[in-house]
């Protein structure tokens, strides 16, 4: 973070404020390290060819970034006008109503947890991997997953936060080995041509692109968090902004240049085959022969590294979400409560622990895939979550404004985020017709309504919940989607008994 | 004692002087010490979010008069959220310092990784203890306290430090502590609630 000059007109409390307030740099650093880079080039996108059987998935993630830009616009407009601006449910719920807030804060549970459970099968196949392949030591994966679930619990609990000088090192490093790889690949294309072919916007309007446009998505999970930051950037009228357009567009060239990258080393025509030969291998089987084995080192190493870190960031968002949630007494209070000397979501993270030990050992035991099975069916379950939730987050948008412009001009309250919304909802019912095609199951398979169908029960828990509550916690309902800040908001009016027509009365 | 040195006293072990709240947690603890210190001194008043001096005469104690000196002379600046993220900047610091000048409390240095910290110590730690064990004794019984001990129950409640206070203590000991802060003079349960706010906005940008 650099100081910014000091100035000469502001007073000593600006100063100090400033002094303590965060700059882009440190935002985007903070957002990409969840989002994971080499996760999703080396992971997400070989799985992704493997398992959908598509091409297009380089042209995906940039369509992707193009949507998730549009709906950055009406989304970090709305952040400066709501607290506990770092939870969708907080949106959905000032812009179309406290009992929608609560089913989006049930589905972002739902989702987060998927997307964290999920990165248990990819830490756990590729440690258990390279443990083999390098040291010889056969270690099942699901003894690497809890290894890693014991490192997270821990340090989820003592609220370590990976410094962020280091989380800066490791991402810069990330996306320097992936450019590399990349140019290695795209200096040795398969039959000496550079085929642009996986890049054809054409790709967009072919059949099955619903389930590559989700495994896009799935990538980018992780750069909503920067409006968690608005209280606390140096400006936050343009602070978060640019840190979210920077994220969206640095990731997105990112994954669609590598997973490009690897579609030209391979050659579009035997892109998929290859993935599903080697699996999450493939990048760096396609570079070993060109450069020496110490780089494709490297690049396994900060492949788990970088599955690590999403693995915590995630279940950090877990556990701020139940705190949040806890604190507005949505869940039990004991969510809200951090440990005093940590400041961890204490209860919140113990929670988000216990409920990936049940979903590892269920796995271990049924002796499932961890790529396929746990790997890629949950992370892009929950990025299928995500996509509703924003989805909904882009519709509050809109709402939100309509009852109040605060001074925004219409491009930013009403017209980029009506079009966000319309191109998400239009991903959203693609996906969920295609999802046999992500799971890779036949279609009249049962799975492929019931991985999304769980999205449907956890909303309309959250809203039977939320009604509950407005019968009888009037205090607790009117608080909703604040947060921390729960304890502001004034009690609602009480009718006197004697005045409430009796239709009205409590029961 | 003054409330904020109490309050610092209880929020540090009693021996080692070592903190038993995290960073965000004490900061803004002792910030929202300091400017109850001038709420009760009839200096300032908190209404809707919105804090103003009503009375300019300097208080006798040094630290508590430069901070009303900052109010008077950044005037313009009235959210009281914003003061209490400027006070938490240093309150840690000013606080010690106002101990260690009163001989409650000794400087060390101590060294950890590699950098040098000024670490207070309790100089007598009964008198540390008295600080937290006499407000717990208080609440165990369920007797009245006087206003400046509601503000500490309030400082101990919304900072998490009720953890450690009332550690073992049964259910109706913070049911009545709960009951206290919430029936709390109204311009203190305003401090009391944004300093809350502050602390859960840092849980939630891993800010703490």
């Amino acid at each position: 973070m650099s100081a910014p000059a000091p100035n000469p007109r502001a007073g000593a409390v600006s100063a100090v404020l400033a002094s303590n307030r965060l700059g882009i740099p440190s935002v985007v650093f903070f957002v990409m390290a969840a989002a994971a880079p080499l996760t999703v080039v080396a992971g997400g996108a070989t799985t992704g060819y493997a398992v959908t059987g598509i091409v297009g998935i380089p042209v995906s993630y940039l369509a992707v970034a193009v949507i998730l830009a549009l709906f950055a616009v009406g989304y970090v407009a709305m952040s400066r006008h709501v607290v506990n601006a770092g939870a969708f449910y907080t949106y959905v719920s000032h812009g179309l109503g406290r009992p929608a807030g609560v089913s989006a804060a049930f589905v972002a549970l739902l989702a987060y947890n998927a997307m964290q459970i999920g990165l248990y099968g990819g830490f756990g196949a590729v440690l258990a991997d390279y443990l083999a392949g390098r040291l010889g030591w056969a270690v099942p994966w699901w003894a690497c997953a809890l290894l890693g679930w014991a490192v997270v619990g821990t340090l989820g609990v003592l609220r370590v936060d990976l410094n962020g000088r280091v989380l800066a090192v490791m991402l810069i490093l990330e996306i320097a080995v992936a450019v590399v790889f990349d140019l290695v690949m795209v200096a040795h294309p398969a039959g000496r041509v550079v085929d642009f072919a996986t890049l054809a916007p054409a790709h967009i309007f072919a059949a099955g692109i619903g389930a590559a446009l989700v495994t896009a998505i799935t990538g980018f999970v992780g750069f909503e968090a920067t409006v968690v930051f608005s209280e606390e950037t140096k400006d936050p009228k343009r602070t978060i902004a640019r840190a979210t357009y920077i994220a969206v567009a640095v990731t997105g060239l990112l994954y669609a240049l590598s997973s490009w990258a690897m579609s030209v080393a391979t050659g579009p025509d035997r892109i998929v085959e290859a993935a599903r030969a080697d699996g999450t291998e493939l990048m760096f089987t396609l570079v070993a022969p060109h450069v020496g084995p110490t780089l494709v080192d490297v690049g396994h190493l900060l492949f788990i590294t970088s599955l690590f870190a999403a693995l915590l960031a995630f279940h950090n968002t877990v556990a701020r979400y139940l705190f949040a949630l806890g604190r507005e007494r949505v869940v039990p209070a004991a969510l809200g409560r951090t440990n005093p000397r940590t400041g961890a979501p204490l209860f919140g993270s113990l929670t988000q622990s216990l409920l990936a030990l049940g979903v590892l050992l269920g796995y271990a035991v049924a002796g499932l895939d961890p790529i396929l099975h746990l790997f890629f069916w949950v992370t892009v379950t929950g990025g299928l979550g995500v996509l509703i939730l924003m989805a909904g987050t882009s519709a509050a948008v809109v709402g939100f404004f309509a009852r109040d412009p605060h001074e925004e001009p219409a491009w930013r309250r009403a017209l980029a985020p009506a079009l966000a919304t319309l191109a998400l909802v239009t991903v959203l019912v693609v996906t969920i017709r295609e999802f046999a095609v992500l799971l890779g199951v036949a279609p009249t398979s049962p799975l492929r309504w019931l991985f999304p169908a769980s999205y449907g029960v956890a909303a309309l828990l959250g809203l039977g919940w939320a009604l509950l509550l407005r019968a009888a916690r009037p205090r607790v309902y009117a608080a909703i989607g604040w947060g921390a800040a729960s304890a502001t908001v004034p009690p609602p009016p009480t009718v006197p008994a004697a005045a409430r027509p009796a239709s009205h009365a409590r029961v | 004692m003054r409330l904020a040195d109490r309050f610092y006293l209880a929020a540090h072990h009693d021996v080692t002087g070592r903190p038993r709240l995290h960073a965000r947690a004490m900061a803004y603890g002792l910030a929202a010490g300091l400017l109850a210190e001038l709420l009760y001194a009839r200096r300032i008043l908190i209404d809707r979010g919105r804090l103003a001096v009503v009375d300019r005469t300097p208080p006798p104690d040094p630290l508590a008069h430069t901070v009303l000196d900052h109010l008077v002379t950044e005037a313009e600046h009235t959210g009281v959220r914003i003061w209490l993220d400027f006070l938490s900047h240093d309150a840690g610091e000013r606080v010690g310092q106002r101990l260690w000048r009163q001989g409650l409390v000794r400087r060390e240095e101590s060294r950890r990784m590699w950098r040098t910290a000024t670490v207070y110590v309790p100089a007598d730690m009964n008198v540390a203890a008295w600080c937290w064990i006499k407000l717990a004794t208080k609440i165990k019984r369920a007797e009245e306290l006087t206003p400046e001990e509601v503000a500490l129950a309030g400082l101990v409640v919304q900072t998490g430090l009720d953890a450690h206070v009332l550690a073992g203590a049964p259910r109706a000991a913070r049911d009545y502590l709960h009951e206290l802060t919430d029936a709390a003079w109204p311009p203190l349960r305003e401090l009391l609630v944004q300093t809350g706010v502050a602390i859960g906005g840092g849980v939630l940008s891993s800010r703490t």
